[in-house]
């Protein structure tokens, strides 16, 4: 079976601000700490190094109940596209990425495609979560 | 996340890993069938296969039926709902994140 793209979160928006705007929201403590943690989540701790292999870590709290998230950075191609990678437990790993296209004057149509990554203990972690979507989507179709 | 629940997931993607498992999952999709059924287009020994089986069996993804002296095999479409659930709630998760920005974005940029 060849791979087929990988399973993934993909969520798009237009928002009303130029590219740059957009991107540079990602790569800032402060924007970060109000977007990625929006009530009732509480950000109580975000550090960001905005360069390749630089760290993303982000913890949120909700109900007393914190999670870290943990990455680092893979691309930053301002303000075209951004790349980290996101854990949040031990073993899991997987990657999130956004891009950036001009729609429109002054508005920006932002992709966020978080994509899963199978936990490290499994016996195979290569190409394995692919076709899993295509898959899932079979497996449904067919109830 | 609960640990129990990662353990699921866990198991489930690690059942799906495998390009053999999934093709005989979607083999399955088409209706029940045996080993021997299954082995037939593969390149693989009956012993093969079986293993396959039984790792998709112990992820809860397929579902073993003795019928006289036969076992059956049949897709347990429920296995698959946890990691199906999972990947919704990371869009939802996303979409909450999206609408966060654009609110900022509405708030800081436009005069």
């Amino acid at each position: 079976m060849t791979d087929a793209p990988a399973t993934s979160a993909v969520v798009r928006r237009v928002l009303p601000a130029p590219q740059e705007v957009v991107y540079d929201a990602w790569i800032d403590e402060d924007a970060l700490a109000e977007f990625m943690c929006p009530y009732p989540v509480r950000a109580t701790k975000v550090e960001i190094e905005p360069r390749i292999g630089g760290r993303f870590f982000v913890e949120m709290t909700e109900a007393n109940h914190a999670t870290e998230i943990s990455g680092e950075y893979l691309e930053l191609d301002r303000p075209h596209r951004l790349s980290f990678s996101w854990s949040y437990a031990p073993g899991v790993d997987s990657v999130v990425t956004i891009t950036f296209e001009a729609h429109g004057e002054g508005h920006t149509l932002m992709t966020i495609d978080h994509t899963k990554l199978p936990p490290e203990d499994v016996e195979s972690h290569t190409g394995g979560w692919s076709s899993i979507a295509e898959l899932l989507e079979r497996q449904l179709a067919a109830l | 996340m609960m640990v129990e629940r990662s353990a699921v997931l866990d198991r489930t993607y690690a059942a799906l890993s495998d390009p053999t498992r999934r093709a005989l999952l979607v083999a399955l999709s088409r209706g029940d069938a045996r080993i021997s059924d299954l082995a037939d287009p593969l390149p693989m020994t009956f012993a093969g296969v079986s293993r396959h089986v039984a790792v998709l069996e112990s992820a809860g993804l397929i579902r073993r039926d003795v019928r006289g002296r036969e076992h059956w095999l049949s897709i347990r479409p429920d296995g698959l709902r946890e990691a199906e659930r999972w990947i919704a709630e990371q869009a939802a998760f996303w979409s909450e994140r999206a609408d966060a920005l654009a609110a900022r974005l509405e708030r800081t940029h436009r005069r």
